[in-house]
């Protein structure tokens, strides 16, 4: 019987330890949920680099990661940072690239149409809201998480997690009518 | 207006395409270059490091050393002599010499009670005494 695959916190000590080939089984695990948050964040055709600099950084820092959130949360928040820093550097909006948009499953194509529109504005609305409400809401609505474990990755309270869900939903509903 | 859940279908729906293309061996591969390049760099950083830390160490005893030794003098109360001059040893020094001991101290002709002369005027026993009177 094959010995199943090591958890999170047995590659996080291997890398502690430092073997690389911990390290980037952890990237291959996480890299895509990354991608897919990064993103929708509005990271255009900077997702690649982010990603690397995403677990670059994670790495780095590694000491610092408490088991509060999961390795992957955790890592989506230090994506966050690297994405703000990016915006920093170039002072440019990110530039939303409309092949990234993924067209949902339709027999209809004026519905496809339509959908895919507002899910382009949903993007767009996405860049423009509060750093702390568009990670609560990504987090939550794409990345599916409990309001605990992203709070404690993102370094807020429940309570506040379920409020700047809430607003970012209604700025997000606002910008579909 | 869109229902929640919707607004939440929709925002699960974005960055699957990104997700999709990602080179995730390519992105591992970049990670793990760089944190072997740092784990590298971080020996050599400290040799190059090294001496730079000696020299900051130096100055900092230096300027500790400098700082006590103006504290010290500034804090020394002005009627005391600024240097011990071997009581002994004035005996083989001449009268222009012993001036000259008590210009090298930045100490101006003493005046004691009843003696208003010049050290010119004073014998050997006589600045002797009076070295003696000042150093207590």
């Amino acid at each position: 019987m094959p010995d199943p695959a090591p958890s999170d916190a047995e590659l996080i000590a291997a890398w502690r330890r430092g073997e690389e080939a911990a390290a980037a089984e952890l990237v291959r695990r996480h890299a895509r949920a990354v991608a897919r948050f990064l993103s929708a964040a509005g990271a255009g055709d900077d997702v690649e680099d982010l990603v690397q600099e995403t677990f670059y950084r994670a790495f780095r820092k590694i000491e610092s990661f408490r088991g509060g959130a999961t390795f992957r949360t955790w890592a989506m928040s230090i994506g966050s940072n690297a994405l703000r820093d990016l915006r920093r550097r170039a002072r440019r909006r990110p530039v939303v690239a409309l092949e990234d948009h993924e067209v949902l499953d339709s027999a209809d194509p004026h519905a496809e149409l339509v959908t895919s529109e507002t899910a382009q504005r949903i993007q767009q609305e996405l860049t423009r809201l509060p750093r702390m409400q568009r990670d609560v809401f990504l987090l939550r609505a794409q990345q599916g998480m409990e309001y605990e474990e992203i709070a404690a990755a993102l370094g807020t309270t429940v309570g506040a997690a379920r409020v700047h869900y809430h607003h970012a939903v209604q700025r997000l509903k606002k910008v579909t009518e | 207006m869109m229902e929640d859940q919707e607004i939440e279908r929709l925002a699960g729906s974005l960055g699957g395409d990104a997700a999709e293309r990602l080179e995730v061996e390519r992105v591992a591969a970049g990670v793990v270059a760089r944190l072997r390049a740092d784990r590298m760099q971080a020996p050599q950083r400290w040799r190059w490091m090294a001496p730079a830390w000696l020299r900051l160490a130096a100055a900092l005893a230096v300027l500790i050393a400098g700082g006590a030794l103006v504290r010290g003098a500034l804090h020394r109360p002005a009627s005391e002599p600024t240097a011990v001059v071997a009581a002994p040893m004035l005996g083989d020094l001449t009268n222009d010499e012993l001036v000259e001991v008590f210009d090298s101290l930045s100490v101006e002709a003493p005046v004691h009670e009843g003696l208003a002369v010049g050290l010119e005027s004073l014998n050997e026993a006589q600045l002797e005494e009076l070295l003696r009177l000042m150093e207590g």
